[in-house]
């Protein structure tokens, strides 16, 4: 009998529903859940920016306190968005700053945002804490200079994987002079020099800073002095690792990483310089997560490092660990759940290491709780993916990116389709898959039967019609975001599916072979789908309209169309009377 | 039924296809989703098992052809080529493949580009000879570093490959920072570059030959002489910023 409970009783209850679907679930069980949930919703994420309005989210949820937004699409990290496409913060920080006055975290991923909207944020919400800006551009260091001037509460700056245009290094000067609240700092991404004086200040007056990530361009020398200061952290990406080799300073170096005592995180080491890494051998032990994605060391230097960390449980690392380096972890990291491994030379056309499916076949077997996994490589074979398959029914994200578009099975220079169709079978609570490789239409049919649980999948260069597109949107039933580059997939696939696009957050096709006829008929059928053709060759009815268009991108909204749009962007009219001739 | 069979069949590669539903102003999902299901009933075998080629297949691929057939030497593949060519002008291309491809976040791309730059010539490793050799053929063609000139707040980038001499270095940088109209002449000049070698010591540009410069150099610095009182100031007096 819920309308016995009085309000405050059910407010309560709520607030220990914690994920965003329990709280939707709540909130249609009846008209007066509807209203109490939304009345106490604190934190709200959107995962497409244009999927909603400002105006909506604030007119549903008064009384928010943290909001987190995603812009552009996924394939923009690797520029396959034009630039200026849109994903503009600052409607939403307008909106928020007159509805929002005690907002305290704004979360953004791939969105444009101005050095005016920093402003905005700094000088409109009286208790703002959290700023987390991930691969975000637009603004420069002037625009962070506000935010560290007037926001005296800050706990959390990380500016993620952002492009900002430094303008000066002073701006981390620019924190109150007093004691700071910051618990953490992320400025790794900062492509200039910072102040060093002003850094070494800063976290001499932040006595909670268990997280600070530095920039390249923070001299080794300077790290021990760093350290020395912080050794309550948890989270520490250096900046440039390298250094002339001495030994006092070694030991000096050595003595700062183990004073650190609570250290579990480790990031940075660019230009390392193998000499010093012993230094970390310390720590080693107490590691959980280690980031040596851009630490251009070899074996065995490299190898020898990651097999002292056996708590590890997150390693991103450059191909130079080669096999040898993963059997290595694979026998002394039991505990490891995720595994990156970046080509350190991608563009070359021979192998420049000697990583090759056996180092993944490796830790597949002696990492039981291996769930996440994003592995560059050059050669694979079905036989390593089914072993993995069957090693790993847990994983829960599996990317695989074989370099060389459409590179067969090297054994039996067939396709990858009876590998793939293995770790979708096995691994039933799979949610990411990335395909790579020759791929048939025959792996999506697999895909479609058995990746039930997956929400995100990224193809490219695959399949051989649209039965292949078929087979994923009719099969997949909680997929959320499809990505498709290189693949004839067309018209005939995407409309018969076109009720599905409408459960799913998101689609993107380039270089398909969609017509803008269909694109036409799509935005007809479906009111509350906004497609939108991208095409940087001039509007797609100067060609014929068989032709299919560069890029496509569809997603479903409750705000109608957007209207920053820049000229190679054309959103299907769902109004305009499609001619069909 | 048989008639949108057909036009699935057809569909990837004997391109501008007009379906005839385009001309319907009532696509009848329904069917089509009855059409791709009969498709899938006819085969549902174990894929672990090697009959690559089920009934499905051959009726899925147009032509029939097997598809370990490399797609270079297949005739559709020509087929399909030339039809995107037609549609697309314009050929977006990186470095030598594809734009987006691999999947690298630009981001992360750049470092890379810095890492191979250094590793190619870390005297330290030596199993590099492989980037060394890509660096003389010329296929790592950029070369970013950092140029900052005294007294003004804003640092710029250049692409050293672009140069091949001191002469029209100093020249594009002193256009760059907007002080053509002086000169940069080790003597008499009113301006000395500098740079920051391996060993992040700053000397003076022009003191060692241009290659050596180039396998050396890290960062570049433009300052003035009226203010520092001389042209031959030593590395280690100069601070690392201003």
């Amino acid at each position: 009998m819920a309308y016995s409970f009085p309000e405050e009783v059910l407010e309560h209850v709520f607030s220990f529903l914690t994920t965003d679907k329990d709280r939707n679930a709540v909130s249609v069980v009846c008209k007066s859940w509807y209203e109490i949930e939304r009345w106490c919703r604190r934190r709200i994420f959107v995962g497409n920016c244009y999927a909603v309005s400002p105006r909506i989210m604030i007119r549903r949820f008064p009384e928010v306190r943290s909001v987190e937004l995603k812009g552009k699409p996924h394939f923009a990290d690797f520029n396959l968005v034009p630039e200026g496409w849109g994903a503009y913060v600052y409607p939403w920080i307008l909106a928020m700053s007159r509805s929002y006055p005690w907002l305290e975290e704004i979360k953004l991923k791939r969105m444009v945002i101005t050095d005016e909207s920093l402003e905005l944020i700094s000088k409109s919400f009286k208790n703002f804490k959290v700023l987390v800006l991930s691969s975000c551009d637009g603004f420069t260091t002037d625009g962070l200079a506000a935010i560290a001037a007037n926001c005296r509460n800050l706990r959390k700056l990380d500016l993620g994987e952002s492009e900002v245009e430094d303008l000066s290094g002073h701006w981390l000067s620019h924190f109150p002079d007093n004691c700071t609240s910051l618990v953490s700092l992320n400025i790794a991404c900062l492509a200039s020099e910072v102040s060093l004086l002003a850094l070494e200040r800063l976290v001499t007056r932040s006595p909670n800073l268990t997280t600070l990530k530095i920039n390249r361009a923070v001299p080794l020398e300077r790290l021990p002095n760093l350290l020395r200061r912080t050794s309550q952290l948890v989270k520490f990406g250096t900046g440039v690792f390298s250094a002339d080799v001495r030994s006092d300073f070694f030991s000096n170096l050595t003595e700062a990483f183990s004073s650190c005592k609570q250290l579990k995180c480790l990031s940075g080491f660019w230009d390392v310089v193998p000499a010093y890494l012993p230094a970390l051998y310390p720590v080693c032990s107490r590691l959980t997560s280690l980031n040596l994605s851009y630490a251009t060391c070899q074996n065995p230097d490299l190898g020898k490092l990651i097999s002292q960390c056996h708590n590890l449980r997150r390693l991103w690392v450059l191909d130079y660990i080669e096999d040898t380096g993963l059997e290595e972890l694979a026998a002394n990291c039991k505990d490891l759940q995720e595994l990156r491994v970046f080509p350190s030379d991608p563009f070359a056309a021979e192998p420049n290491t000697t990583l090759t499916e056996q180092g993944l076949v490796a830790v597949s077997d002696g990492c039981p709780k291996l769930q996440s996994v994003l592995y560059f490589c050059r050669q694979m074979t079905n036989a390593a993916l089914v072993t993995i398959a069957r090693n790993r029914p847990n994983m829960i994200r599996f990317r695989l990116c074989i370099i060389e578009p459409r590179t067969p099975d090297y054994l039996t220079l067939g396709s990858f389709d009876a590998g793939f169709g293995a770790i979708v079978e096995n691994c039933k609570e799979l949610r990411r898959l990335s395909l790579s490789g020759l791929l048939t239409d025959r792996v999506f049919e697999y895909i479609g039967a058995h990746a039930k649980k997956l929400e995100m999948l990224s193809i490219a260069f695959a399949g051989d019609s649209d039965l292949g597109l078929h087979h994923v949107l009719s099969g997949c039933d909680s997929l959320r975001k499809l990505e498709i580059r290189d693949c004839p997939f067309g018209d005939k696939a995407l409309l018969a599916n076109a009720a599905k696009l409408e459960t799913m957050r998101s689609l993107w096709m380039s270089s398909c072979s969609v017509s803008f006829e269909a694109c036409k008929m799509l935005a007809q059928k479906m009111p509350r789908l906004n497609v939108e053709v991208i095409d940087e060759r001039g509007p797609p009815d100067t060609r014929p309209e068989s032709c299919p268009v560069e890029k496509l991108y569809i997603y479903r909204t409750v705000a109608g169309r957007r209207f920053d749009t820049p000229g190679y962007v054309w959103t299907m009219d769902e109004d305009a009377a499609v001619s069909l001739t | 039924m048989e008639l949108e069979l057909g036009l699935g069949l057809a569909l990837p590669n004997s391109n501008p296809i007009k379906y005839s539903y385009l001309n319907d102003n009532n696509i009848n999902i329904d069917t089509f989703d009855d059409n791709f299901s009969e498709m899938k009933k006819i085969d549902n075998d174990d894929y672990g098992s090697n009959k690559v080629e089920g009934k499905t297949l051959s009726l899925l691929i147009w032509n029939g052809q097997p598809n370990e057939e490399e797609e270079e030497d297949n005739d559709d593949g020509h087929q399909k080529r030339r039809y995107f060519e037609a549609c697309y002008d314009q050929e977006f291309k990186e470095e030598n493949g594809v734009v987006g491809w691999p999947p690298i976040k630009s981001w992360r791309k750049k470092l890379i580009h810095g890492i191979n730059h250094e590793v190619g010539w870390n005297k330290n490793n030596n199993n590099n000879n492989n980037n060394n050799h890509r660096h003389n053929i010329g296929i790592r063609n950029s070369m970013y570093v950092k140029v900052k000139m005294e007294g003004v707040a804003i640092g710029r980038k250049i692409d050293l490959m672009l140069y091949n001499s001191y002469q029209i270095l100093t020249n594009t940088l002193l256009q760059m920072f907007n002080k053509s109209h002086e000169s940069c002449d080790e003597n008499d000049g009113r301006f000395t570059l500098l740079y920051q070698d391996k060993e992040g010591d700053w000397m003076l540009a022009g003191d060692v030959p241009w290659e050596t410069f180039m396998e050396t150099v890290q960062r570049i610095q433009i300052l003035s002489n009226w203010k520092s009182g001389g042209s031959t100031r030593k590395s280690s007096h100069i601070p690392q910023q201003f």
